[in-house]
């Protein structure tokens, strides 16, 4: 397993090169340049051409990129913002835990809510539990983010004044946040969740299982669950890359200094070392998020092990696993 | 061992006895379904809404006026007015040509893309897995609201480009989820036996591994059309998107969120459009994958 | 069984939702309230990302910029007084002499003499920022208190102290003890230094107490610090500032949408406490036609003026900005000093369908779509939207192209990607330094051959130089500019925003500066 997991981690290298080539590109197609944010529109052609000689913007596409690839994967140096003349990293390093906190907070809503719901449905299926679970799930997934947002701000801080409206500080800054941000993510929990958990529950050998005589609740926890957790912790994974740079709209209802926002912010101004920056960094994250849940899937899934092993390994690890 | 030794050797008799008229059968069992037939009938009127919109809708959807702005609801503006004065019941319909052909659009396209990487993937396994997985996970790795925000700005508003912007983050998705079930199923005893028996590779994909794999899928193709539709409202947010005056639901939203707490029907009746559409979607959905969920017993 | 619960469901919602838009009035108590006993809270919409004395222009930037630095001069009413230069004088054609307090200090302390102005102009000339900058040949010390400017022409009208504004004045050595040029940590001459900055959230600046210039006759609006503390707080909603003002998070703000501000003013639902100042915006959104050699406008008067009386600006106004703005009457608005009142009296492309239906008929319009193309904004789509709606009831067919800030930049010098152009544009001083942003051959003529929207007209060259020229700027010369562009109409001005301040009652007189935005420094406050 170790050795798959170092295999993994060098294997993140050219997917960040990856990366980087493709943002690069985006960004360099994009119209508009810095120079003309930075000298704002009452500037003259002749000024912005002047500014664009100086950042080196005029240089060829590939003489452009082999210097940024050198300078991030050689130099270990994200570069410096166009316009806040600071390192790219501090900045990064400096919103990363407003995301972070966003982020693991949310899913642990969507894990801790999504999950319970998703399997009460599942076991009660068509019934009232079920169908009231799936009417909060279809709920969640069918109200805009922004809205929802919007609503608990005008009730919890403008009508009963309980919560911040907006910005950062103690814990009571993240809720409404939290809330607004994870409702989608515990809705789609809940349904990937019982969809799963329907497929396994039909299956034959819990039928078996239920034949031998084995308790509900054992044949619940113990035979299905665990084999309906791939498509499941597929979700989670996802919903943790989503997270991380899916913020950007309720960074923007909140005020909050998060990754998003500075990129999405740095988009707009063509602060391409910014841009490149922050999304190298999501991604690298995001990789070693995926790469986790690979790993947890071997784990929950021990035919899926066995092909990260070799089969003669994955051989005797199925007969462990299987008693 | 014992447990998933039962269940391939009854899939295999599953399969045997699936190849007569599969089609009719799934139709058959989606039929008896009334929750799902509701989502389909849904989503039927509301393609013909959308055809129809032209020749249905009260008002022009880009008729200003400016006597009658933030109208409430009442007969004359079914949907009440927005704030220069436009019939937003009109808009609405209108919209749903904009709104629900974005959705399917880039979710389509994503899918089938999707589909078409994750099952050679899943199949192959191997240097052909290492290699186009390496180039999915340059793609996911990238979030998806900002690839599509960076696809936006750099392509700029519209129709077909907001399709592409949001079409591309979909895609990686997919192939992880058909992958990961493709790889659940596919050492399964009755693939063996398919290989043993001289399949092709395309027909045990094809006639095989998809429609084992297939629901979890249909779940995320019923919420990602929705999930499509509000991303493009999110991208409304941040001023990108399709190009007004094209009344897309997403956009006509995020226009009236400055306007919610005087006028909330401005933003009540887009909200409750896209709520309807991704609620039948997923009714649909949700029957779609029983009908055509080949472990299912009759 | 279930479409029922869902109904039932979607209905709560929508019940919730009116009630928690209807009833909002419970909340404002007491009519002092105050965000902060030590000073005031101002809410900005953008983070000032980097405040260093000569980085680039930014919405976030602006709004702190006269709390942290001062320049060489400053402009109140259209009227300049030195800041940090005792008197300047013109000595030739280009040059001119500047003499500067001799007991100017910054907040840390260090003394400023002429070499740290000539420090301050050489550096942000280097930066390549300022375009404005660009006339400056040369900046020399004479001796400790006096400066020398070379100019590379002779300056035009308001050139110079638009050059004294332009640049923020630093101490070489401050400058050079800072770590990051500043950017986080500015170092100015005003009576603020940065007590704390956390990024995209708040801005902290306190008085610290020992402001260089005594001579209290002597410190002017942009120098003033009536309150011990200042704290910008970015909130990029806009509805959120609402909120903020609302619940007294904030003292003062001018990000409240138009449609809210009527609700803080008399009578409104959240006066209390609260006090609304509008001032007009000095930024013109303008309607410019495509002028280049293959454009329908080119030799069609008849079609730009068809269109130009087809617009109901006072509509646009009305759906725009709520009525509170106003529909202009030249291609600039009524905010500058050189402004003439007559001009309000003329018609000016007043609405008449049946004027521009005449015109249309005798135009070369046969029937094809014509591109607007906008920098979309909430604003200006909704302008857009009404113009491409107005042109339809005329019957030309209109489609909309809206382009983010930096795209729209580069798109518009290209004659093939539109027809019409809106543009904001705005200057802070006279009405001719807002004509030449558009309108100034010289400026243009590399990229379009013309002006900034193709015009190749000698006669208006030569009326916009008169204009532009220190000897025959007056009346006369931006009269004869004004009526032959109204009568070309190679385009012209449509509207013009508000800036809406909304502040608690504890600020009793607002302050703006030359961008007009708000100066807590300066703002009067209630005991």
């Amino acid at each position: 397993m170790w050795k798959y997991i170092v295999k993994r981690l060098l294997w993140m290298i050219p997917v960040l090169l990856g990366i980087a080539v493709v943002i690069f590109t985006i960004m360099y197609f994009c119209p508009g340049d810095p120079a003309t944010a930075i000298l704002g529109n009452s500037a003259t052609p002749a000024a912005i051409e002047a500014k664009r000689i100086e950042m080196g913007l005029d240089r060829p596409y590939m003489v452009r990129l082999l210097e940024y690839l050198n300078q991030v994967f050689l130099h270990f140096d994200l570069g410096t913002s166009y316009f806040q003349n600071q390192p790219v990293m501090s900045g990064i390093l400096y919103r990363m835990p407003y995301t972070l906190t966003i982020a693991v907070l949310c899913m642990l809503l969507q894990i801790v809510i999504g999950t319970p719901l998703g399997i009460t449905a599942a076991t009660h299926q068509n019934g009232f539990a079920d169908r009231f679970c799936m009417i909060v799930a279809l709920l969640g997934v069918s109200i805009p983010g922004f809205w929802l947002a919007m609503m608990l701000v005008l009730l919890f801080s403008v009508q009963l004044g309980w919560l911040p409206p907006y910005g950062v500080g103690g814990i009571q800054y993240y809720i409404l946040p939290c809330i607004a941000n994870a409702f989608a993510g515990i809705a789609s929990q809940a349904r990937q969740t019982r969809s799963s958990m329907l497929e396994v529950i039909r299956s034959d050998y819990i039928v078996t299982a239920r034949a031998k005589g084995l308790s509900e609740r054992d044949v619940l926890y113990k035979h299905a669950l665990p084999n309906a957790l791939i498509p499941i912790i597929t979700v989670v994974g996802n919903g943790m890359g989503m997270m991380l740079g899916g913020t950007v709209v309720i960074e923007s209802v909140f005020s909050i200094p998060g990754i998003g926002s500075y990129t999405t912010n740095a988009i707009n101004n063509r602060d391409y070392p910014i841009v490149m920056g922050g999304v190298l960094f999501l991604g690298a994250v995001f990789s070693l998020i995926m790469l986790l849940v690979d790993v947890i899937y071997a784990y929950v899934d021990p035919r899926i092990k066995a092909q990260y092993e070799g089969q003669q390994k994955s051989f005797r690890r199925r007969k462990k696993a299987n008693g | 061992m014992a447990k998933t030794a039962t269940a391939g050797a009854v899939s295999k008799e599953k399969v045997r006895k699936k190849k007569e008229g599969q089609f009719s059968l799934v139709m058959k069992r989606l039929s008896k379904n009334k929750v799902a037939m509701a989502g389909l009938v849904i989503i039927l009127l509301l393609f013909l809404v959308a055809i129809l919109s032209p020749w249905i809708m009260p008002y022009a959807y880009d008729e200003m006026n400016m006597a009658e702005r933030f109208a409430s609801p009442s007969l004359k503006h079914l949907c009440g007015t927005d704030e220069m004065g436009r019939d937003i019941f009109s808009r609405l319909l209108y919209g749903a040509r904009a709104s629900l052909s974005l959705g399917f659009l880039a979710t389509i396209i994503s899918t089938i893309l999707g589909m078409i990487i994750g099952s050679i993937v899943g199949y192959f396994g191997g240097i052909v897995d290492t290699v186009v997985m390496r180039l999915v996970d340059i793609l996911q790795a990238i979030p998806g609201i900002l690839l599509a925000i960076a696809i936006s700005a750099c392509l700029g508003n519209g129709f077909t480009n907001t399709v592409i912007a949001l079409s591309i983050g979909g895609i990686p998705m997919t192939v992880r989820l058909l992958r990961g079930s493709i790889m659940g199923v596919r050492k399964m005893e009755y693939l063996e036996a398919a290989q043993t028996i001289n399949c092709s590779s395309v027909r045990i994909i094809i006639k095989h591994i998809l429609p084992n794999s297939i629901s979890p899928i249909i779940v995320s193709v019923t919420m990602g059309i929705g999930n499509t539709i509000l991303m493009a409202a999110s991208l409304s947010y941040i001023g990108l998107g399709v190009q007004p005056p094209t009344p897309e639901w997403g956009a006509m939203l995020s226009a009236a969120r400055t306007y919610m707490r005087d006028y909330p029907h401005m933003v009540l009746f887009p909200g409750i459009a896209i709520a309807l559409v991704v609620l039948s979607l997923n009714m649909l959905g949700d029957g779609l994958r029983d009908a055509l969920d080949p472990k299912l017993k009759q | 069984m279930k479409n029922k619960i869902i109904a039932t469901f979607l209905a709560a919602a929508m019940t919730a939702s009116l009630l928690i838009g209807g009833s909002m009035s419970a909340f404002a108590e007491g009519s002092y309230t105050r965000a902060d006993s030590e000073g005031v809270v101002v809410g900005v919409l953008a983070d000032p990302e980097n405040m260093g004395p000569w980085s680039g222009m930014s919405q976030g930037r602006i709004a702190v910029l006269f709390s942290t630095y001062e320049y060489m001069i400053t402009r109140e009413d259209g009227v300049a007084y030195g800041v940090l230069a005792k008197s300047w004088e013109q000595t030739d054609g280009t040059t001119y002499d500047v003499e500067i307090y001799d007991y100017i200090h910054d907040t840390a302390g260090n003394p400023l003499t002429a070499s740290d102005i000539v420090f301050s102009f050489e550096s942000a000339i280097a930066t390549k920022n300022y375009s404005k900058l660009e006339v400056i040949e040369s900046v020399t010390a004479v001796d400790d208190y006096h400066v020398q400017f070379k100019f590379n022409k002779e300056l035009e009208i308001g050139e110079f102290e638009n050059v004294m504004l332009e640049c923020a004045i630093v101490t070489q050595a401050a400058y050079e003890a800072s770590e990051d040029q500043m950017a986080t940590t500015p170092v100015g001459t005003t009576a603020y230094k940065v007590e704390s900055y956390v990024p995209g959230s708040s801005l902290v600046l306190v008085d610290t107490g020992d402001y260089w210039q005594t001579d209290e006759s002597l410190v002017h609006g942009t120098s003033l610090h009536n309150v011990p503390k200042i704290t910008f707080s970015v909130i990029t909603e806009s509805s959120q500032h609402t909120v903020a003002l609302q619940t007294h998070a904030v003292d003062i703000s001018n990000g409240v949408p138009d449609t809210d501000i009527d609700k803080f003013g008399e009578g409104g639902e959240y006066s209390e406490g609260n006090e609304v100042g509008m001032v007009m915006d000095n930024l013109t959104i303008d309607l410019l036609y495509n002028m280049s050699d293959d454009s329908i406008f080119k030799d069609d008067q008849n079609l730009r003026l068809a269109i130009a009386y087809a617009i109901d600006r006072e509509g646009i106004n009305l759906g725009t900005y709520n009525g509170n703005g106003s529909a202009v009457k030249d291609f600039a608005n009524a905010t500058y000093p050189d402004y003439n009142a007559e001009w309000d009296e003329e018609d000016y492309f007043d609405y008449n369908l049946e004027t521009a239906k005449e015109y249309l008929a005798a135009s070369n319009y046969d029937g094809q779509t014509l591109q607007i193309q906008y920098i979309a904004a909430s604003s200006m789509d909704l302008i857009a939207q009404m113009v491409q709606a107005y042109l339809s009831q005329l019957g030309i067919n209109v489609e909309l192209t809206g382009y983010d800030q930096m795209m729209g930049q580069s798109m518009q010098f290209d004659s093939t990607s539109y027809d019409i152009l809106l543009k904001q544009n705005g200057s802070t001083d006279y009405i001719v330094n807002q004509w030449k942003l558009c309108w100034d051959r010289r400026d243009y003529e590399e990229l379009t051959g013309g002006t900034a929207n193709f015009v190749q007209d000698d006669t208006l060259d030569e009326l916009m130089q008169a204009c532009l020229s220190v000897d025959t700027y007056g009346e006369e010369s931006v009269e004869a500019f004004h009526d032959y562009l109204a009568e070309q109409c190679y385009g012209y001005g449509l509207v013009e925003g508000t800036i809406n301040i909304v502040h608690s009652s504890y600020i009793t007189d607002v302050a703006l500066d030359i961008r007009n935005q708000i100066l807590p420094g300066a703002c009067e406050y209630a005991e």
